[in-house]
């Protein structure tokens, strides 16, 4: 039986996503900007939400998958003058490459240090960034505007073009996460979430549910980090690497919003753009909030705002799991 | 004459789970204990429960006459409450000596020393610089022993001394008993070896499902009185 | 080739000073059981405190380094009680996420207070002081008092650890804390101690940090990552394996400073991984 909040909860989000389906007709171009960068941060902050919140692995370098895709996609279609679909493809091979190395290099990690290993990697591949011939060095280099034009010929249409790709990348990565929980890994890795040792016991592989966690998600932010790229019309070490922007911001939304959870990211987004708007003008008292406000939400809910929200709803608005008894989705 | 130990109307609780429900316990200054009961009985519970590492307890616990139910575990130890863990829980990285000394800093003051435990266990005097972890089993559990020993306890609560090791070296530590009775300290036995436990002890408690099923001085029942309660037939 | 000579001289005695700034670091790691990811940040908030007492209030700068000290004390023994000992009960990842928002509020607290301008402490002219060795090598008087400081400060946490009864309850609860509670160790006031210790050390890296080097509000981050890598190699519980790694790290900072000044902090991050892939349980590991 599912009570009316959660049919409200279920129909606000299905109206929110018809919504953004329909915002490049419904709303202005700077609204279309705003809501470009809250789907990025969103898959973003699913992505980091399934390898920390269900994998158990705590990285705070994922900005380092987003610089390589960006990098890699300008080297493939800039340098190498390759199509755009063949560079984007082609960028996201890349990360998952670099995903599998890094983690080959880290797992062997205990959880603090393979968090602080993953930001040295991330800062070492920064620095690396700016060295590289070819990109611009540490200014960064920007993509010619005959590349932009293939997106649409005028600015207006060219943000709409950028939003739909954004929109079907979030959509992507929140289906595959949904169907990566619905499989055999994903019972591993809710089992993981749950209890560590519990999982082990029960006879999940937890080393492979890691590992699949960590190794799925860096292609996935490579492609966030293509499509920053087409944002900006640029890279740069500084922007394309940027900690505050692609980890600190992110796992914000999600602590605020609910780790471990289908959720609590889109809670944790709507969340934080909504503090940005109010506070943004404060300067540095908004990054003050945002840190007070996650260490109150760790000590006091752990499961974040979701995980309130929950207790009070007694399920999940967005079914994942199969009822025992009728085997029917809840 | 109070009482050393007095246990009244004791639950304890994990959670929601109930695992020891209202048992009364006494034990008197110098006396032997002995507390049986199957696996899952209850019996370390009750053990962790004096210690004051359970989550959540009803009823009273009385030492030496002052209710201790509320107190910390230090405050408990410091008291005069010593345990001899299950599994030892030794500090593997720290040396002999060093986790002889530990029960000298949460325990309290009085006569018992680094030579007496020694005295006890000379072969702990040989190896007193080495790891606790290089030890075999034997060492370690007198290790235990002597670390609960220099808390200079009135009352020792001891939690499965014999498991997982040989019968040789059991009856080494079994021997060491009598001489910690005679310098006046009072025991706890949980033991599986319910015929070696029942032999040393004043007084014993067997426990079936959280409840006490029988209790008494081991001479006046019978094994067939001991089974039946034990099993719960 | 008294150039290169000179080179190691200087970076060996850089690295007394990362080495200070990893010693609290590992006595949280060895201790604590978590990475503080706002060490470096609690550091160059010390600096500022540094700069605060010697421009603002006028002090000289011994006796402001001297107030540093308690001071760190208090403020480790506080974040521990107050912050971290909250979120004993939840895992690793929830302390990490703690930190983490520590680090972003001091680091923005400090750019609120101070500004964005990188600072320096001056101490009337010792870090201008120089000792003549042979031919043209000199060395700093300054960095010498630094790399002695380090020496000191892992002597003393060694005699501390090893030698006393306080050291060996704060092992006991390192080792096994389960049966540091059976026993009846205060564990909560032990870790606060711990953490009065890794304080200690802050207001020390802090304080000599500001006469030494530049800073800004931004630091911490990569004073974290040097006090890490550092930590790292030089595995666990082992102090004067952090004296050894943070000279391993200054010593690739400088070669990499020597080829093109873009390199430095890469080739220490390089050397750093190089290292790690080589030898993931540290160069000196006590267990």
């Amino acid at each position: 039986m599912t009570s009316g909040l959660v049919l409200f909860g279920r129909i606000a989000l299905a109206l929110g996503l018809i919504g953004l389906c329909a915002a490049p007709v419904l709303f202005s171009p700077a609204m279309l900007v705003l809501l470009t960068q809250a789907l990025t941060m969103l898959t973003l902050a699913m992505l980091w939400n399934l390898v920390a919140g269900y994998g158990n692995v705590m990285v705070i370098g994922q900005h380092a998958f987003v610089g390589i895709g960006a990098y890699a996609f300008y080297g493939f279609a800039m340098l190498a003058g390759w199509h755009m679909a063949v560079a984007l493809s082609a960028a996201m091979a890349v990360t998952l490459v670099c995903g599998i190395a890094v983690y080959a290099m880290l797992y062997r990690l205990r959880t603090a240090y393979l968090a602080v290993g993953s930001w040295v990697v991330a800062e070492t591949l920064m620095l690396i960034a700016s060295r590289l011939p070819g990109f611009g060095g540490g200014s960064g280099a920007s993509l010619p505007t005959s590349l932009l034009r293939s997106l649409g010929v005028r600015a207006p249409e060219r943000l709409s073009t950028i939003y739909i790709l954004v929109l079907g990348m979030a959509v992507l990565a929140f289906g595959l996460i949904w169907a990566l929980m619905r499989s055999r890994i994903g019972l591993g890795l809710a089992a993981l979430r749950d209890s560590e040792e519990g999982a082990a016991v029960a006879g999940v592989n937890t080393r492979l549910v890691r590992a699949a966690s960590f190794i799925l998600a860096a292609p996935m932010v490579g492609l966030v980090g293509v499509l920053i790229t087409l944002q900006k019309g640029r890279i740069s070490h500084v922007a394309s690497f940027s900690m505050l922007d692609w980890t600190i911001y992110v796992l914000f939304i999600v602590v605020i919003g609910g780790l471990g959870s289908l959720e609590g990211p889109i809670i944790g987004t709507l969340v934080f753009f909504l503090l940005r708007e109010v506070l943004q003008d404060y300067g540095t008292l908004y990054l003050i909030t945002l840190g007070a406000i996650s260490i109150v939400v760790v000590l006091f809910a752990p499961k974040g705002l979701w995980g309130l929200a929950r207790r009070k709803l007694g399920c999940d608005l967005i079914p994942l799991t199969h009822d025992p008894k009728t085997g029917d989705l809840r | 004459m109070s009482a050393l130990l007095e246990l009244r109307d004791l639950n304890v609780f994990y959670g929601a789970f109930h695992s020891v429900h209202g048992i009364n316990i006494t034990c008197q200054e110098g006396e032997i204990v002995s507390l049986i009961g199957a696996n899952g009985a209850g019996k370390s519970s009750t053990l962790r429960a004096i210690i004051g590492q359970v989550p959540r307890i009803t009823g009273e616990m009385r030492f030496d006459g002052e209710d201790m139910s509320k107190c910390s575990t230090p405050d408990r130890i410091a008291s005069g409450i010593a345990l001899v863990p299950e599994g030892r829980r030794l500090f593997p990285n720290l040396t002999v000596e060093e986790n002889l000394m530990i029960g000298a800093y949460t325990g309290r003051p009085g006569p018992i020393g680094l030579k007496d435990v020694y005295a006890i266990f000379p072969v702990l005097l040989e190896r007193r610089k080495q790891f606790a972890r290089q030890l075999s089993g034997g060492q370690q559990q007198m290790v235990a022993i002597g670390r609960a020993l220099m808390m200079n306890p009135r009352l020792v609560l001891f939690d499965e001394i014999s498991l997982g090791l040989s019968p040789k070296i059991i009856g080494d530590i079994y021997e060491v008993l009598p001489r910690i009775r005679d310098r006046g300290l009072s025991m706890i036995l949980v033991e599986q070896d319910i015929s070696r436990s029942l032999a040393m002890a004043d007084h014993f408690v067997c426990m079936l499902e959280g409840r006490i099923s029988l209790a008494g001085r081991p001479a006046d029942v019978t094994r067939a009185q001991i089974a039946a309660s034990y099993f719960g037939d | 080739m008294t150039g290169l000579l000179d080179q190691i001289i200087q970076a060996s005695l850089l690295g007394g000073l990362y080495a200070i700034f990893a010693l609290g670091l590992a006595i949280s790691v060895g201790v604590l059981k978590f990475i503080n990811v706002a060490h470096g940040d609690l550091i160059v908030a010390m600096s500022f405190l540094m700069l605060t007492l010697t421009e603002s209030l006028g002090l000289p700068a011994p006796i402001a380094f001297a107030l540093l000290i308690p001071i760190g004390a208090g403020m480790g023994w506080l974040l521990q009680y107050g912050l971290f000992q909250r979120a004993a009960s939840q895992n690793e990842l929830q302390i990490i996420l703690i930190t983490f928002g520590l680090s972003v509020i001091l680091q923005n607290g400090l750019l609120g207070i101070y500004g964005a301008d990188t600072r320096k402490v001056t101490a009337g002219g010792i870090e201008l002081a120089s000792l003549h060795l042979f031919g043209n090598i000199n060395i700093g008087v300054l960095p010498l008092i630094i790399f002695a400081t380090a020496c000191v400060l892992i002597a003393g946490l060694e005699q501390l650890l090893y030698r006393t009864g306080l050291g060996v309850k704060i092992r006991a609860i390192a080792d096994a804390p389960e049966a540091a509670r059976l026993v009846g160790l205060k564990v909560a006031g032990l870790m606060a101690i711990a953490m009065a210790l890794v304080g200690i050390t802050e207001a020390v890296s802090g304080g000599l940090m500001s006469i030494w080097t530049n800073f800004d509000p931004s630091s911490g981050s990569s004073r974290l990552l040097i006090a890490f890598e550092v930590v790292v190699l030089a595995g666990l519980g082992s102090f004067w394996g952090v004296l050894v790694g943070g000279i391993i790290i200054a010593l690739a900072q400088t070669f990499g400073g020597m080829v093109d000044s873009a390199y430095q902090v890469l080739a220490g991050h390089i050397v750093f991984l190089i290292l790690f892939l080589a030898r993931p349980q540290g160069l000196f590991p006590k267990t």
